[in-house]
């Protein structure tokens, strides 16, 4: 019995064959279905109703309220004392790094 | 082993529906699927390299349902498994046979000479059962448990198609000259 078992064992490894894929790869890659459409509308509906329920949910908690006394606080503070120098700089080091990576993107 | 490439390439294909990760699982696994069919089929080449097509696709369709629990060989074996068995019922059908005679003259086109032909005419002694299990765990080194799990049968009822086809296939290699 244990003869049989390492006759076998043996044959059966020395008839293993790797095989080459020899294109095999690419026609499984070119009949493969498309994802199907049904799906497609799902994440957008999802992001739709979630936006909508965000600004419900704003507006019922008093969001406008605070950004309208926000930027009136803002405002009022530019005018009485005008706008910090350091506000400028900030706003054109964040514009120059926008840039810059705007322009990476593009070139790549 | 499951390899942690295998579950962060399928995470890919299943979430950002890359193809280029499912294109990697192929060429990995090409090999392997399509000997497992070569085997089953006793080296009829071109149908065997449809079955793997066919596996893989299903593959491809059912990809969300890899849970990585199971190693992902496993579970491709397990699709090929159902793949070939859900062609042998059609020929069935078809045919109206009980068993699917392979034939030998249409798996020429591998390089099926010398030792290559002999695994295929000894395959060709066994039962479509029996050859599964005998490939899996001789050739394939896949533990019986996990024979089991692929196939779906009991481990009893592996370890009988095991016995049962190791007796059939020594009986046909030691009279064809093979361990003397």
């Amino acid at each position: 019995m244990e003869d049989n078992d390492r006759l076998i064992e043996q044959f059966m490894k020395q008839s293993r064959q790797e095989i080459a894929d020899n294109g095999f790869t690419e026609r499984v890659m070119r009949s493969l279905p498309e994802p199907k459409a049904q799906h497609d509308w799902l994440p957008a509906v999802w992001n739709g109703v979630m936006i909508v329920v965000a600004i419900v949910l704003f507006v019922l908690f008093g969001g406008v309220t605070i950004v309208q006394n926000a930027l009136y606080h803002y405002l009022d503070g530019v005018l009485t004392q005008g706008i910090d120098i350091r506000v400028i700089g900030a706003l054109m080091v964040a514009y120059v790094i926008f840039v810059c990576h705007r322009a990476l993107k593009i070139a790549r | 082993m499951n390899s942690l490439s295998d579950i962060a390439l399928v995470t890919q294909v299943v979430v950002m529906h890359n193809k280029g990760a499912f294109d990697q699982l192929v060429r990995k696994y090409q090999s392997q699927v399509r000997r497992f069919f070569l085997n089953q089929t006793c080296g009829d080449s071109e149908l065997s390299d449809d079955l793997a097509q066919d596996t893989f696709i299903k593959a491809y369709t059912s990809l969300n349902s890899f849970k990585g629990m199971a190693n992902f060989s496993t579970w491709l074996y397990r699709i090929a498994y159902n793949v070939f068995f859900d062609y042998i019922r059609s020929q069935k059908t078809t045919s109206d046979i009980e068993e699917v005679a392979w034939d030998a003259n249409y798996s020429n086109e591998q390089q099926d000479i010398g030792q290559k032909m002999d695994v295929y005419a000894a395959l060709q002694q066994l039962k479509e059962a029996e050859r599964t299990c005998i490939t899996l765990f001789y050739m394939e080194e896949v533990e019986i448990k996990k024979i089991a799990e692929i196939t779906g049968m009991a481990e009893g009822t592996v370890k009988s198609h095991l016995s049962r086809g190791k007796e059939k296939m020594a009986n046909y290699l030691k009279q064809n000259g093979y361990g003397r």
